[in-house]
């Protein structure tokens, strides 16, 4: 077997060590592939990459050991945020304006302030 | 009809806004200093190939992947908070604010999101070189993404590169790299980012003295040790060095700011700086201030009253003066307004060029009276000195942990009282940080932006009892998720770093 960092260093550094240049089959896990022309092996290179990403993603989150306590911290945390707080707590208080009206709004309540400022004193 | 704004509804919007941002500030320096240890840990993997430094890198990546995780997206409730408590704000700055922000999110965002799953799943995966990059570039992005949003803080303190949009309520940017690149950003950027590579290397220095009061990690302990002092002393100097460009720039941008901060009531020439009550350094003001020892420095009455010369050669407006132009721009402003509405092109024209002639006070038109404009003196006061002072304490800190890591004696028992010290130190740094936000942002007090708007014209109207509720309601989330950290990262500290000694009789066996 050829050694994994001398390879990789060679080609794309996500590219793994087994599978052979244009073999989209081999990629997928279903055994070793055919010679293909230059058009098909473009294409099956750019799959095959996107399948070695994948992969990489998947054993990856499939080897955490503490990191799966993370992401459920994380998770829980991005739903609270996202779920309850911005929809019930704060929604965006110009929400539902266009922005001639919100251009209104700000400019109405601006020159109102300072105009009562000027009035009666903060 | 305009709601009248309470002080209520302001204090507790600012005391929410204040809130969130400190407990964010906990979580984001220590992910910057730590990116930048373990990084080069790992660079020195790949120079010599000892697996050691693998194994001790790997180790505060676990411990950066812990903080990472706890303090991800916190700060995105600072950006809930722009849109529901400080809309009148969040309009006014247009896309002056949105750009930076943009840009952090998407470019810096997504760059540090890219390459720490490299960072994370890489190892034995891709080259040695790939991923020491990955490493690396997990920082940067980390780091440029603080640039962006420093850059959009210092426009709040320092609004330059922009021109008002009466038409549109709105700031429009004119000038992008005087917005990105103004001395004060930069300042700003090293200033803040190197005070969280200081709170990064005095957290490895203090775990690392932990192990070593335990007895356990020996070599691990003293190696990182010796990498964090070095790193942490280097970083401390530039934050000294950027904190005296920062006093400058305060100086000549936010002078009220640096008149409480010091407690000035009077100013004048040859101003000494006061290091606790009583006792001054002889014109160490005037040489912060304006680069020579007897230069003028206005204090706290000096800047309401105006009548000083200023560096420029004008004489200084006072309070009322600069109160009465911004009325007459707040005043233009409406006058525009109207012109427009009625179709008017020539009373629009004229309300325009008088909106142009006083602008630049266009916040004081909000200002109620002149005692308004200064912020809290004892707060700032204080927050100064302990930020200055933890400063200091960190330059002779990283020396001593350095030097006695040079023949190993840091290790020796009789030098536990280091050991509790280094612990301490992870929470001065933490002060020291804190305290450096409050010097920043209780200084520029009554300002959301210098000089063009007050929190009183940029704040929603929202009822308080509103605010007040979610005040309590983040107080109890960042609570938990500080508990939540706390718990997770000293359960990865305990377990430690794994047999990284790899040295015959160096390592003690790990407890269970």
């Amino acid at each position: 077997m050829m050694d994994v960092n001398r390879q990789e260093e060679r080609g794309h550094p996500l590219a793994g060590p087994e599978v052979p240049v244009c073999s989209l089959e081999s990629a997928l896990g279903q055994g070793m592939g055919r010679a293909g022309t230059g058009t098909e092996c473009r294409a099956s290179r750019r799959t095959f990459f996107l399948v070695r990403i994948w992969r990489f993603y998947r054993d990856g989150f499939q080897a955490m050991t503490w990191g799966k306590t993370l992401w459920v911290v994380i998770l829980v945390k991005l739903f609270i945020m996202f779920a309850i707080l911005k929809v019930f707590f704060f929604p965006d208080f110009l929400k539902g304006k266009t922005e001639t009206e919100k251009q209104d709004y700000v400019g109405t309540e601006l020159v109102g302030r300072g105009l009562d400022n000027l009035e009666n004193g903060f | 009809m305009i709601e009248q704004i309470s002080t209520g509804l302001i204090d507790w919007s600012r005391a929410q806004f204040a809130m969130t941002a400190m407990y964010h500030w906990l979580f984001v320096p220590l992910t910057l200093g730590l990116a930048m240890i373990m990084g080069i840990m790992e660079t020195i993997y790949v120079r010599t190939g000892d697996v050691f430094w693998k194994q001790t890198a790997k180790f505060w990546m676990k411990i950066f992947g812990i903080n990472f995780a706890i303090g991800v997206a916190t700060g995105l409730i600072l950006e809930f908070q722009f849109g529901t408590n400080w809309s009148n704000y969040s309009w006014f700055v247009g896309d002056i604010f949105g750009a930076p922000l943009a840009i952090e999110g998407i470019l810096a965002f997504f760059m540090e999101a890219t390459f720490i799953a490299v960072m994370f799943f890489g190892w034995n995966k891709v080259s040695k070189r790939f991923h020491l990059a990955s490493t690396w570039l997990t920082g940067i992005g980390a780091t440029i993404s603080a640039w962006w949003i420093l850059v959009a803080n210092t426009w709040m303190q320092h609004p330059v590169g922009m021109e008002f949009n009466p038409a549109t309520v709105r700031n429009e940017m004119v000038d992008f790299w005087t917005v990105a690149f103004q001395p004060m950003a930069v300042t700003k950027f090293f200033h803040s980012v190197l005070s969280g590579w200081v709170l990064g290397a005095a957290f490895v220095v203090g775990i690392s003295c932990w192990y070593l009061m335990r007895k356990r990690h020996r070599r691990f302990a003293l190696s990182s040790i010796r990498i964090a002092s070095v790193f942490g002393l280097a970083a401390t100097l530039i934050v000294a060095f950027t904190g005296d460009r920062s006093g400058y720039e305060v100086a000549r941008h936010q002078p009220m700011k640096l008149a409480a901060l010091e407690g000035l009531e009077d100013g004048g020439t040859e101003q000494g700086l006061e290091i606790v009550a009583g006792v001054k350094i002889p014109y160490m003001l005037s040489v912060l201030a304006t680069r020579t020892t007897d230069g003028y420095v206005p204090g706290i009455n000096d800047l309401l009253e105006g009548g000083y010369t200023m560096p420029d050669g004008s004489t200084a407006l006072s309070a009322e003066e600069k109160m009465q132009r911004g009325r007459r721009a707040v005043q233009a402003l409406s006058d525009f307004r109207q012109a427009t509405k009625n179709g008017d092109s020539v009373a629009a024209g004229e309300a325009r060029a008088a909106l142009d002639k006083d602008m630049e006070y266009f916040g004081y038109g909000y200002i109620g009276k002149p005692e308004d404009l200064v912020p809290h003196t004892g707060l700032l006061f204080w927050a100064f000195r302990v930020m200055v002072g933890f400063g200091l304490y960190f330059i002779a800190f990283f020396v001593l942990s350095w030097f006695l890591t040079r023949k190993e004696r840091l290790a020796e028992q009789k030098f536990k009282w280091l050991h509790v010290l280094a612990l301490a130190s992870i929470f001065f740094a933490m002060f020291a940080g804190q305290a450096g936000w409050i010097v920043a942002e209780v200084g520029r007090q009554p300002w959301a932006i210098q000089d063009l708007l007050p929190v009183n014209a940029a704040i929603s109207a929202l009822d308080p009892a509103s605010v007040k509720t979610t005040f309590f309601i983040f107080l109890a989330l960042f609570t938990i998720l500080l508990i939540a950290e706390i718990g997770i990262m000293v359960k990865a500290i305990k377990k430690g770093p794994g047999n990284v000694g790899l040295e015959p009789g160096n390592e003690v066996p790990q407890t269970k």
